[in-house]
Parts: structure tokens; sequence; C-alpha cells
């Protein structure tokens, strides 16, 4: 039985043990269930799959190369929220055979350039990114590489 | 009061009996606290509408995509709210199951290429019913 030395089971002391122990389990529960759930790398792998699904069809890459393509119209991608929210970051790279950028599109948080490197060490409030490589052709057939990299940060900044 | 005294403890019958119940209390109120905060709404809402933004972003055109909502309606009852469980509105999806709940997630994909509705007449319970246009 836990008694104090006066006999007491019913002390000031044993209600201040209650109360750190129950503030200590509240909390920590607490602390538990507030944290996000971190879905930014799912996020960047689901954007980079839709645009890699809207622009290469079958192996062969649409009209990225011409001047008049609109990425956000043809993805059905809501340009508003990518590029002024701050949270996303994309870039389309594509080079010839030989080395050369055809094209490069960029659009949302240029400063996720270098954040994501910082990200690959897991640091929090930081993107995570995803990059994918992938050989195309032209109508031509002339072969190309496609790099895209995309970063979310939505909901950590 | 002889009778009442525990000597060798030197508290009363009643001092025991109020200092067990207290801690029974005390450990069932804090049991009962961390598996409401575990198993309720707040982390459910957000896995949903997690889960649904996602969902959307990853639909192709012209696909649809039946999702179960029996684990948030079944919460929905027992919190006893009787609104709208699934909101999706300008790029934002809005899972809700209390009151005083709700947790709103984004998706990038252009909110009028979006369709939802709430199917509640299938067997197998309610669902979300996700069409990209």
């Amino acid at each position: 039985m836990i008694e104090n030395k006066s006999g007491e089971l019913l002390s000031m002391w044993w209600f201040f043990v209650l109360i750190i122990i129950g503030v200590g389990i509240i909390a920590g529960t607490l602390m538990f269930a507030s944290e996000k759930i971190d879905v930014r790398t799912i996020q960047a792998d689901v954007i980079s799959n839709k645009i890699i699904d809207c622009v290469v069809d079958f192996g062969v890459i649409s009209d990225i190369l011409s001047s008049d393509f609109n990425l956000f119209d043809s993805c059905y991608i809501d340009k508003g929220i990518f590029d002024s929210s701050g949270n996303y970051f994309l870039r389309i790279n594509l080079t010839s055979g030989l080395g050369e950028v055809k094209n490069e599109l960029t659009y949302g948080n240029r400063a996720f350039v270098e954040d994501c490197k910082i990200s690959l060490i897991q640091a929090d409030n930081y993107p995570r990114c995803v990059k994918k490589e992938l050989l195309v052709l032209d109508s031509s057939g002339n072969s190309y590489k496609l790099n895209i990299m995309v970063g979310s940060n939505y909901e950590f900044r | 009061m002889k009778s009442m005294k525990n000597k060798k403890a030197g508290t009363t019958l009643l001092e025991q009996v109020i200092f067990y119940v207290l801690n029974v209390f005390f450990v069932l109120s804090l049991m009962l606290f961390v598996n409401n905060v575990s198993s309720g709404s707040l982390i459910t809402e957000e896995r949903y509408a997690k889960t649904f933004g996602l969902t959307i972003d990853s639909l192709k055109e012209g696909t649809e995509v039946n999702i179960s909502l029996i684990e948030l309606y079944n919460l929905a009852n027992k919190n006893k709210y009787l609104g709208e469980v699934v909101i999706i509105k300008d790029n934002l999806v809005r899972v809700q199951v209390s009151k005083a709940g709700g947790y709103e997630f984004q998706f990038i994909t252009l909110a009028n290429k979006i369709s939802y509705e709430v199917d509640k007449s299938k067997k197998g319970g309610e669902f979300l019913i996700l069409r990209m246009k």
C-alpha cells in the first residue's frame, strides 16, 4: 500500500503525482495525434506521373517542343495553385541524344531546386522531391532524354 | 469507529475505498482518452482527405473511381453528425465526421474537370464516386 509517513492515503503529494502522470500521458497522446501524415513524396510522385502520362504517349513525346505548348491546359493542372501557392515546383527538361537542351520548362517555387538537395537528409520543413528520367521519341523517330523533377512542400512550409 | 480504523496503516476503511476508487477512475479515464484520440475522427479525417486528394490527382481523363465510405459514415453516426461527410469544392477536398472537426486537402487538378457524388444506394454501404471528365 502507498502511504506517506503520517499514514494518509489521500495526501496532496498523491494528487500531485496523479496530475503529473495525467498531464504527461495527455500531452504525449495529443502530440502524436496532431502530427501530420506526410504525403509530400507521394504527391510529388503522383504529379510527375500525371505529367508523364500527359506529355508521353506510348514512348512518343507530344507537342512539348512547340512554342505554343501549354502544359497546364494540356495536363489539366491548375496553374494558379501551382505557381502562386509556393508549395510546388516542376521542371521538365528535354535533351537530344547529343546532350543539347531542346526545351526546358520551369514552374512554381524555384527555391526548391536547392531545397531538394537538402531534403535528401530528411530536413522536416524542406520539400520532398521526385526525379524521373526517360527516353522518348519525337514523331520523326528522333530520340530524346526527358527529365522531370517535381517538388512538393504542401502543409509543411 | 473502532471497526472502521486500520490500526496498522493508520487510515480509515472509507479513506482506503476512496483511494482505490479514485485510482481506478484515473487509470480508466486516461485509457478512454488515449483510445478516443487514437481511433477518433481527427486522424481518420486527415487520412481520408489525403487519400481522396491524391486519388483525384491520379485520375486519368474519362475514368471513374469508387471508394468505400463505410468507416467515415460509421464514425459520423457515432459522433451524431448528420452533415455532408465529403465535400469537394475549389480544389479542396473536405472530410468531416464530427460537428467540430473537418480536414481539408488541396489537389492540383483543374476543379472543373472533377465531378463527384456519394452513392448511398449500393449494397455494401456508402461509396464516393470520383470522375474526371
